[in-house]
């Protein structure tokens, strides 16, 4: 063992240290970093001895054990912080087995970055769990498949390169920061216990200005223990500790259950809800009820109500620890206003490299993207998540965005307006000659051919409604039709119809 | 009148395409960046095709997905994804005295491993009892493919024989008289990322549309799934439901499924009484299990539709049986009591609809008697069911008897 200063420091919060934490320290032998750049330390919640008697012999790196009394493993893991000699912290609980390329792949996702980077590790499902005809089972255990989904559905979103991480996606195990940025953000709150912890820190990291991301290959398995009861305790402690964040972080309000789930949940679930209120006592019924008919939906293989029977039931819970933590229904309501969120807009035209600037710039939660003024889509405020950016954008544009970015596009060429730095909206129409072009009231029909730009807009007839009859290069494109009115045609309104009126194909003759 | 095959890619459109004479109409698979990403009809005149022609198809047929892709593809966002991890991969074929298919889908094989540099591939012949001494000579003429021999017929059997015996950790099952794309292994292999991914399948097209019976096979029971990838599991789909994901002419399969969720049905599909459903059922297993199948538009493969009409019918009637039989086991084994319930939407809002509107003769309808070779298909399957489970349990317990491979198992 060297006496260089380890590269990484992993924190193993331990408050019982169960078995399982002999295998979370020899997985941790089998990395396929070297041995003495990185030290591990765990800190128990019982006597040092009990804690020692879970490490395993002959342990390649360097280990300390500490002790840290009290509820909660936010004071054990901000205790491990403190003891650290590394730059970068990883932090593990006791029930996870780390695979062996996981502190590697924490280390390099690190590399290179602004050093506010906080990097989330995967906890891929485990494959054997859902059907195991070796363990001589015949039925599937749908509470388990259903639980990770759940977590499989929020790895999948952060993988997505165009996620917008929120303080919901800081999980507590498996994710790694430099040791300055933890300390900058202030450490885990003990006061939040046992859960949401982690959003908590989620939040204060986000308001540092951390850029959070998502590593596959920080790979671990984790031993989910949870089972029903466990998990509507969890839904309590979920509603409770909810209560203590939308009281300390009005701006997150919109994002939690609270508010999503105040309005639009289906009846069933508003009942239960009423029940959580208005008679508290009929929890345990609730329950003792939700077993034997959550097995008779698995008998008779009732796909689509097992679900809604858990959602009801987890309403249920959730609601059972907000009103609790509450003193009326009044303050829930007051609980789940929030501050504006901010907004801005960019233009496309400028390019996509450039509005990723304006946005770096000018960090906004909500954004309207527009084409010369013209709004073309918007990407909508998200609470307590990282400000809008390029790649926000892009995802944009791939879920269908590119269209009408192409369209617009289009018809810049088409206009000939590109590298124009004019917006369309405010140019009024000039006909050939010069003079602005006056539609005769009430009813025209013009035609346009956009070969020739806007100043083809003329009028042909006086009988059939204010129409435009669209070509370009004689080619039809389609019909528009614009509302009345005296003063000469803008630009951005011909153009806004065309967009809105015209069938998407006609613009696709020249992609 | 026959219907041309083009294979066209849309920056690279030729002016047109000559000695189209025997032809009134193409079908034209148009790829983005090697992506299939449509497929239009294209009238033939003067025996050619032209470009404009083919652009106005695709500007009057093309899905909304094929302008979001190119849109895509203008603005640069179509980067190709960095190469992951890919699982090993055993090709399997199942083959029954069809020697000259077997050699064109070898060859194809032989094609698309060497155009993509894969010498770790291995080539699978599993021939299922053929009664010609062919099949063998095909497998033995190319070298590197490996070649087993079984003696009971039934291509469950033949699809258990080739996943036990398969060395990759991927098992891509191709039907012997069908051609693989350059792309198709590749894309295959990258689906299984996940590891809830347990079968992966693909876009089938037609290799000819030579006769009338191929044209009526793709308009009634074509293998096309659409161009935009999938994932299908247990929120999605029904398990009953689960031959919409894909056919076993482009399937993979992971091989420690087989340990997962048990082996194929070997009272079910071709040389049985049941004709299909195979495959239909180890799906509705992998759904039920909360496992994923995943739909990638760019494992292509070609597939050369039965050419007669007597075969056609023979085919459509067995899948009517195949999907019964599928679900009549499915029933007793799995107690999965909406049987009645999918068959009788099925029955209700598809099969009568179209038995009326064939029966009426009705233009764009199905060609009679199609839906009702396929409704009598439906009504023989659990008997066929019953017979078939029948049979293999005794061939089951001969070959318990008398197989020394057995024996040592």
């Amino acid at each position: 063992m060297s006496n260089l200063t380890p590269l990484v420091s992993v924190v193993i919060p331990s408050r019982n240290a169960p078995a399982s934490l002999t295998a979370t320290l020899a997985a941790l032998a089998q990395q396929t970093m070297a041995a003495d750049c990185y030290e591990v330390i765990v800190v128990g919640g019982v006597e040092e001895e009990v804690t020692r008697q879970r490490v395993p012999a002959g342990l390649p790196y360097a280990l300390r054990v500490h002790v840290k009394r009290g509820p909660g493993a936010s004071r054990r893991r901000n205790a491990g912080a403190e003891l650290a000699l590394a730059d970068l912290l990883v932090f593990l609980d006791d029930d996870m087995e780390p695979e062996p390329q996981l502190l590697d792949a924490h280390y390099r996702a690190h590399a290179g970055g602004s050093g506010r980077r906080v990097v989330m590790g995967y906890l891929p499902p485990d494959a054997d769990l859902r059907a195991d005809l070796r363990a001589g089972r015949r039925r599937i255990d749908w509470l388990k498949v259903q639980l990770s989904d759940w977590w499989e559905e929020g790895f999948a979103a952060m993988a997505e390169p165009g996620h917008r991480f929120a303080y919901t996606d800081v999980l507590s195990g498996n994710f790694s920061l430099r040791a300055a940025l933890f300390h900058e953000a202030g450490g885990f709150d003990p006061d939040y216990y046992p859960c949401r912890d982690d959003f908590e820190f989620g939040v204060r990291l986000l308001q540092v200005g951390a850029e959070l991301a998502f590593s596959r290959e920080a790979r671990s398995r984790h031993d989910d223990k949870t089972d029903l009861p466990r998990l509507l305790q969890r839904k309590r402690d979920e509603g409770r500790t909810d209560v203590q964040l939308a009281r300390q972080y009005p701006h997150i309000r919109p994002a939690l259950l609270i508010t999503r789930q105040l309005h639009g949940l289906n009846w069933p679930s508003v009942l239960l809800r009423r029940v959580a209120r208005t008679w508290p006592a009929a929890a345990g019924l609730i329950a003792s009820m939700a077993v034997p008919m959550l097995h008779m939906c698995e008998r008779l293989t009732m796909r689509a109500t097992w679900p809604k029977v858990i959602a009801g039931l987890l309403v249920h819970a959730y609601w059972q620890g907000v009103l609790g933590a509450t003193r009326d229904w009044d303050e829930v309501f007051a609980l789940t206003t929030a501050p504006a969120p901010s907004l801005g807009t960019v233009d496309l035209a400028l390019g996509i490299d450039c509005v990723g600037e304006v946005l770096d710039r000018n960090p906004v939660q909500g954004v309207c993207l527009t084409w010369r003024g013209l709004p073309l889509g918007r990407i909508e405020p998200q609470a307590g998540a990282e400000p809008a950016a390029k790649r926000h954008v892009e995802a944009w544009l791939r879920a269908g965005g590119a269209q009408t970015v192409m369209r617009a596009q289009t018809l810049d060429r088409w206009l000939g307006t590109e590298g124009n730095p004019a917006t369309w909206w405010d140019v009024p129409i000039m006909a050939a000659g010069g003079e602005m072009v006056k539609p005769a009231v009430p009813t025209v029909v013009w035609e346009l051919d956009l070969s020739q730009g806007m100043s083809s807009l003329q009028p042909l007839t006086s009988k059939f409604g204010q129409a435009v009859f669209v070509r370009k290069a004689g080619e039809t494109l389609g019909w528009l039709y614009l509302e009345e009115r005296e003063q000469p045609r803008l630009l951005g309104e011909v153009i806004y119809a065309l967009f809105v009126q015209l069938d998407p194909s006609a613009f696709t003759i020249e992609w | 009148m026959p219907t041309a095959i083009l294979d066209l890619d849309y920056d690279r459109l030729p002016e047109d395409v000559r000695g189209l004479e025997r032809y009134n109409a193409a079908q034209v698979l148009v790829r983005i960046k090697a992506m299939p990403a449509a497929w239009v009809r294209v009238p033939v005149e003067d025996g050619q095709v032209t470009r404009e022609a083919v652009l106005h198809a695709v500007r009057r047929q093309a899905p909304h997905t094929f302008w979001q892709r190119l849109a895509e593809h203008r603005l640069g966002l179509l980067t190709p994804q960095p190469p992951a991890n890919l699982p090993s991969a055993t090709i399997a074929i199942c083959t029954r005295d069809r020697a000259d298919d077997l050699k064109r889908c070898l060859a194809g094989l032989q094609t698309m491993l060497a155009g993509s540099y894969d010498s770790t591939s291995e080539v699978l012949v599993v021939d299922s009892a053929s009664r010609m001494p062919e099949t063998r000579q095909v497998a033995e003429s190319f070298p590197g493919t490996r070649y087993i021999r079984l003696e009971r017929k039934g291509l469950n059997v033949a699809r258990n024989a080739a996943m036990r015996s398969a060395a990759g950790e991927i098992v891509a099952f191709i039907d012997d008289d069908a051609v693989p794309d350059a792309g198709w292994l590749k894309a295959h292999r990258a689906a299984f990322a996940h590891p809830l991914t347990m079968a992966s399948t693909g876009l089938t097209l037609p290799l000819e549309l030579e006769t009338e019976a191929q044209e009526q096979f793709e308009a009634v029971s074509s293998f096309s799934r659409g161009f935009v990838p999938r994932s299908f599991d247990h929120r999605n789909m029904h398990p009953l439901t689960a031959g919409r994901a894909g056919a076993g002419v482009n399937m993979v399969l992971r091989r420690s499924l087989v340990d997962l969720i048990g082996p194929f049905d070997e009272a079910l599909d071709a040389g049985t009484p049941t004709h299909s459903g195979g495959e239909s059922e180890l799906m509705a297993r992998i759904i039920a299990a909360g496992y994923r199948i995943v739909y990638t538009p760019s494992a292509l493969n070609w597939h050369r539709h039965r050419r007669s009409v007597p075969e056609l019918r023979r085919t459509i009637y067995g899948y009517g049986t195949g999907v019964y039989a599928f679900w009549t086991g499915y029933t007793l084994k799995e107690r999965e009591w909406a049987v009645p319930l999918v068959a009788g939407k099925w029955f209700w809002y598809d099969q009568l609809p179209a038995l009326l509107r064939s029966a009426a003769r009705i233009p764009g309808a199905p060609p009679w008697p199609l839906p009702w070779d396929e409704l009598r298909g439906c009504v023989a399957g659990p008997w066929a069911y019953w017979r078939a489970r029948r049979q293999a349990r005794r061939a089951q317990q001969q070959a318990h008897e008398h197989s020394p491979e057995m024996m040592a198992a």
